[in-house]
């Protein structure tokens, strides 16, 4: 599993280095933002009115040179362009994101600024831009408070990491070059906009020969971008996708929870179950890793001495390639959560009274762990050889987030 | 992401404990500032023509200070005891050394404050304040021997500034406090923060001058006294080398990278170089970043001490 | 006017931009963001003075295990915050000012800043970002959600800019 730049280790090992470098990077955005003019809501909303399409500029020959960028690097074998989207994008849930954008559209002609210009503003001395960002602040508060209401449509058009080359089905680089087309030609587009909308009497541009110069040499330069990187189309593929879905050894639910109860330092129990079917009900010590979110985790940076056990809603069909880069060993739990509820959230068979002293020792465990989960009353102790049955301690479940 | 597998923890004594809050850092901090006030006061009388400033300067000093005395008054377990400080004297104790200090500080203060006046501003200041009037003799004396004051204010300064460094490190315990470096770091960055919160009071533009010189010396000596101080705890014993890690990886590695060094030293360090050739005007900008910086070194510190 | 003291091409930014987020990519396998730190400040802030009320709030309380602030964004929005600062500084720009249309008070335009800034700060907790977090970032990885997100602001921005037209002109 290669990827050349391991960016997991600054969010996971290094992290702490990595927010030193989340304030490097902060000021060259903040930077490039003012001298781009961000900082002036006037600029910015005159955007809206036609007059001066510097947003839209600016915006999408960021787009396109970032993707560009991350698609080429993918393309030579840079990074890991799945593993990528993972870390980077937030799932997409359609109709929250639509609603949202429309609000946030208004939100942005009311006040001149979106929330990042907004701070560049307030950088700058503009208090019409500090007091925007504190209305964020209180907004993002409001949506809090209201969130119970909200909920279902919260996660409304749930799809994923959903990508839009996936969803057309072609090659990434082929939609990255597209894109790049479509909006070379909205430019030009802008550009004609601009001078049909500019105010009357408006200054013209100083020194209108320079700027087509650079103009042109963006478009040829991100154009021929686009095109060379189609290049790497060619490009033999990476072996990445090579690695077989090996099956995994398994652990059984008995041992599985004699484990987290007895040794709990020995194991490392992730959910991969969703985020809500982990937070209403999981095994004790376990950690709600939803699939998806696998790949933020910095396995291959955990420590790597218990065991990894992994828990899914069944068995487990192919192992996340991910998961195959914990440093440690790997297991999965055989039958997933069904097991693991049939096992211990089920109320123990009774035993029968010639039943070995080991049975009779499996049956308090497994009596003791079904009370302590569940809360039920403890099942009735096996019969004869009344003993001391070992309770384990309560663990609590739910309260992940 | 590291997972602590420790299943039980004694409730009385969580690990990481941080006893010390709020009131310390303000401590050191404003007793920094108030030192390097004074520094620059003696410093700058007879090299700037702004007596106002110079005032200014002279007279928040002992208010700062207070400030920050009333903060470490809050920290104190037992509030009534503060006089049993100044019912001894303890060669080997910094706290007793630094509890006289302090009491020194503020003669020397109004007495620099006495010497800025001539007689003729003193009579102004006297109709303003009758209760001054008694101070005539002594305002007279001050005067007289202004060059001995402000000698006197810069070493009871300095003394105030590597005091409040000394102050952590006397705790050698503590690992990430067993520095010499300490007490100097305390008083350069006393002295900038002060420089700083100078540029904000006045405007004036010579005086705005000489404190940006002033102050882009003492950001380049901070720097690189955090960079012995760093040396230092890594070239040491195995609990030094820790209490380095703190901040080359550690927990306290982005605060302190990112407020003490980016926002406090180099960004208003590289404004300040470039404020001359790019003809800048003034703002307050540079100076709030370095007293954030300042304010957040000392917080950083203590709290490095705590975990060390 | 001096050379620095103009904005840079809107496409030379632009690139610059670009390469600002695609170093982030590469190196952090992060995005940029501006509002998800505004909410952990807000929590931050809200917890100091009612940490039951957060505690017991579903959307919220995910952020109290540990230091809200203790994130990836909050450092870059102090990032941004220089980087602003020395940009609008080195420029001669940096000045105490409400920017504003020709014959707006400076009320109206203060109370359409905080009402603009609440809107958004709502609609950025409900797309999961803002401009930069989500148009910018998804929208350079070409995430469907976020390509969505992007013409609806755009959409959004048009659709109500006549009605406020008085405000800029």
């Amino acid at each position: 599993m290669s990827a050349a730049l391991p960016f997991s280790a600054l969010i996971a090992e290094h992290r702490e280095f990595g927010l030193v470098i989340a304030v490097v990077l902060g000021f060259c955005f903040g930077f490039v933002l003012e001298r781009a003019g961000f900082g002036r809501a006037d600029k910015l909303a005159a955007q809206f009115f036609l007059r001066d399409m510097t947003v839209f500029k600016v915006m999408f020959s960021a787009i396109i040179t970032a993707m560009l960028g991350t698609l080429i690097a993918a393309g030579v074998g840079l990074v890991d362009l799945a593993a990528l989207a993972q870390s980077v994008v937030s799932a997409t849930y359609i109709w929250p994101m639509l609603v949202g954008g429309l609000l946030l559209g208004m939100g942005f002609i009311l006040s001149g600024y979106c929330p990042g210009t907004s701070l560049v503003a307030a950088a700058s001395g503009n208090i019409d831009g500090m007091v925007t960002f504190g209305g964020v602040i209180v907004g993002s508060l409001i949506y809090g408070e209201v969130f119970p209401l909200l909920a279902d449509f919260h996660v409304a058009g749930s799809k994923g990491t959903f990508l839009l080359y996936d969803w057309l089905g072609m090659p990434p680089i082929v939609l990255g070059a597209i894109v790049t087309f479509i909006a070379l030609a909205m430019f030009i587009g802008a550009e004609r906009v601009e001078q049909i909308f500019a105010r009357e009497g408006a200054a013209p541009a100083e020194s209108a020969q320079r700027v087509r110069r650079s103009r042109r040499f963006v478009f040829v330069g991100l154009s021929g971008v686009a095109l060379v990187s189609l290049v790497t189309l060619a490009l033999p593929n990476r072996p990445e996708a090579a690695a077989p879905p090996a099956d995994l050894p398994t652990i059984s639910a008995e041992q599985l929870a004699r484990r987290v109860v007895d040794r709990p330092w020995t194991v490392r129990v992730f959910d991969l179950r969703s985020r809500d079917a982990c937070g209403k009900q999981r095994v004790p010590q376990s950690r709600c890793v939803p699939l998806t979110e696998l790949a933020r985790l910095g396995v291959p940076y955990l420590a790597p001495e218990p065991d990894l056990v992994v828990v899914d809603a069944g068995d487990l069909k192919s192992a996340p390639a991910e998961l195959l880069r914990y440093r440690g060993r790997v297991l999965r739990l055989a039958g997933g959560f069904a097991a693991w509820q049939a096992y211990a959230l089920a109320k123990p068979p009774a035993l029968g009274a010639t039943a070995s002293a080991d049975q009779r020792e499996a049956y308090r465990f497994r009596a003791a762990l079904h009370a302590a989960l569940t809360g039920a009353p403890p099942a009735p102790p096996p019969p004869a050889a009344a003993g001391f049955a070992p309770k384990p301690k309560k663990k609590k479940g739910g309260g992940c987030s | 992401m590291h997972e602590i597998y420790t299943m039980n923890t004694n409730p009385l004594t969580p690990a990481g404990a941080v006893m010390w809050g709020w009131e310390i850092p303000v401590y050191l901090f404003l007793g920094g500032l108030a030192a390097g006030l004074l520094i620059i006061a003696a410093l700058l009388r007879s090299r700037v023509d702004e007596p106002r400033a110079i005032r200014l300067a002279t007279l928040a000093a002992p208010i700062a200070l207070s400030i920050g005395m009333g903060a470490l008054w809050l920290d104190l377990a037992y509030k009534l005891h503060v006089y049993r400080f100044y019912g001894s004297f303890q060669l080997s104790s910094p706290m007793s050394w630094g509890a006289w200090l302090l009491v020194a500080f503020y003669p020397v203060s109004v007495l620099m404050y006495l010497s800025l006046h001539d007689s003729e501003s003193f009579a102004r200041l006297c109709g303003r304040f009758s209760l001054l009037s008694r101070l005539e003799g002594l305002q007279r004396f001050a005067r007289a021997r202004r060059v001995g004051v402000e000698r006197a204010a810069i070493l009871s300064g300095i003394g105030l500034g590597v005091y409040t460094g000394i102050l952590l490190s006397a705790l050698s315990a503590r690992a990430a406090w067993n520095s010499a470096v300490l007490g100097p770091l305390f008083l350069v960055s006393g002295f900038s923060t002060a420089a700083a919160a100078l540029m904000l009071l006045s405007r004036g533009a010579q005086i705005h001058g000489a404190l940006r010189r002033l102050d882009v010396v003492a950001i380049a000596a901070e720097l690189a006294l955090i960079g012995l101080f760093l040396i230092g705890l890594l070239s040491g014993g195995a609990t030094q080398q820790r209490a380095a890690a703190l901040f080359l990886g550690g927990p306290l590695t982005a605060t302190f990278w990112s407020l003490v060094v980016v926002t406090g030293l180099v960004v208003p360090l590289s404004l300040s170089l470039l404020e001359r050739p790019l003809k800048l005007r003034p703002t307050a900008v540079i100076p709030v970043m370095v007293l954030i910086g300042g304010f957040a070194l000392r917080w950083i510190l203590v709290s490095a001490g705590q975990l060390s | 006017m001096d050379r620095s003291k103009r904005f840079w091409n809107p496409y030379v930014a632009g690139v610059a931009l670009g390469l600002v987020l695609l170093s982030t990519f590469l190196i952090m396998g992060n995005g940029l963001g501006a509002s998800g730190a505004a909410n952990r400040i807000g929590i931050k802030a809200l917890a100091a003075v009612a940490p039951l009320h957060v505690a017991g709030n579903a959307h919220m309380k995910g952020y109290l295990q540990g230091n809200p602030l203790d994130n990836w964004f909050v450092f870059e929005l102090l990032g941004v915050l220089l980087g602003g600062a020395v940009a609008a500084y080195t420029a001669g720009r940096l000045k105490r000012q409400v920017i504003r249309g020709a014959g707006v008070r400076v009320v109206t335009r203060l109370s359409f800043a905080v009402g603009g800034g609440v809107v958004m700060g709502m609609a950025a907790r409900m797309a999961r970002g803002c401009t930069s977090g989500q148009a910018l970032t998804g929208g350079a990885m070409l995430s469907v959600g976020s390509w969505v997100f992007m013409l609806a602001v755009f959409a959004g921005g048009y659709g109500l800019a006549y009605f406020v037209r008085r405000q800029w002109s």
